[in-house]
């Protein structure tokens, strides 16, 4: 192949008959000089007809019955529950064990978990600053000289009048 | 090769667009021959292929809504197949282009003596040599020697500018032709 020589895409789409008028006539009128590009021009043409011969490969079911059952399908599920998938439906797999128990995560739960826990420690801070009716001795009275620190005037401070501190040897 | 009309498939489109699924069924048996044997082509594998093309018909089915008639239907379902073909080459890690191996030749330079004989050889010869070529290659001459799609459709489907199809469609033959040889002939060097 010399320089004067069409290039490749040329001589193939010389051979797809898809050159314009003056460049297939540009293209032909070389080839009948150049047996190079005579001989390529004719590999290219060989090619053709060699995938034109080629045995069909038909499918032999019909395909259409089968794309429908499979759409059917697909659509019917998706008609009766939207799902989630991908990352969606793996995150709802592990919460679901959870949700299975109806009120585990209600609302309701949690509010009755602090209703309750408040009215427990509620009864506790009544027993220990009831001394009217204290029945134990003064050394179970830990929870009173620990709550004592939360007063006003804690214990060991001055009181700053008269009636601020209480009875019981500590600030109150 | 059934080549079909676009003016046939307009109408079972328009119904199947309005979710008619058994005109969408007339489409796939209009077209599932020539989908199957572009990815059987492509893949090599026929279990595969008819798996993948019943996956191409069922995208088409879900992209269907949104299909306008600017290119014919078989080339939009052909679309869908090289991109579902590529895709499963991509799966199966061999994209990338499996250089013959020294003493491999496929063409065989002496064919039968009789010409049934020779023609099944020479198909085979180049059933096998398309094996050889990239896909991008093997793709582009598919749609345009098997199925006859011209530049501009090929451009559409490949997503490529013409000029594009035409440099890619010379590199591809001469891809080929280096394990194909179709008929003794001089050498253009």
């Amino acid at each position: 192949m010399n320089r004067n020589c069409p290039s490749d895409d040329a001589l193939s789409a010389l051979a797809d008959d898809a050159l314009p008028a003056e460049a297939r006539t540009e293209v032909l009128t070389h080839s009948a000089r150049c047996p190079l590009c005579a001989a390529r021009l004719a590999e290219l043409r060989a090619l053709h007809d060699a995938f034109l011969a080629l045995p069909a490969v038909p499918l032999q079911v019909d395909l259409g019955a089968r794309v429908i059952a499979r759409l059917q399908a697909e659509a019917e599920p998706a008609a009766q529950a939207p799902r989630a998938t991908g990352w969606r439906a793996r995150l709802l797999s592990l919460v679901r064990p959870l949700t299975a128990w109806p009120l585990a995560l209600s609302p309701y739960a949690g509010a009755t978990a602090a209703l309750v826990m408040g009215v427990w420690l509620g009864g506790m801070l009544l027993q220990v600053e009831d001394p009217q009716s204290q029945a134990w001795p003064p050394s179970a009275n830990v929870t009173l000289v620990a709550m004592s620190l939360f007063d006003a005037v804690p214990p060991g401070n001055l009181c700053p009048r008269a009636d601020a501190c209480g009875p019981i040897g500590s600030s109150r | 090769m059934i080549e079909v009309g676009p003016d046939v498939d307009a109408d079972d489109v328009a119904r199947a667009q309005a979710g008619d699924m058994a005109a969408f069924g007339e489409l796939v048996r209009r077209h599932q021959d020539r989908v199957f044997r572009f990815i059987l082509r492509m893949l090599d594998t026929r279990d595969e292929a008819m798996e993948l093309t019943q996956d191409v018909f069922v995208k088409a089915w879900q992209g269907l809504p949104g299909w306008r008639p600017e290119a014919r239907f078989s080339t939009w379902l052909l679309q869908i197949a090289r991109n579902a073909a590529l895709d499963q080459l991509r799966r199966r890690q061999r994209v990338q282009f499996a250089p013959l191996e020294e003493g491999m030749d496929i063409a065989d330079a002496k064919p039968g003596p009789e010409a049934r004989y020779a023609s099944r050889q020479q198909q085979a010869q180049l059933e096998r040599a398309l094996q050889r070529i990239a896909p991008e290659q093997r793709e582009i001459l598919l749609l345009r020697e098997i199925e006859g799609l011209g530049y501009a459709e090929l451009a559409n489907v490949l997503g490529v500018a013409e000029g594009t199809v035409k440099s890619r469609l010379a590199r591809a033959r001469a891809a080929l032709l280096e394990h194909f040889h179709p008929q003794a002939g001089a050498n253009h060097e």
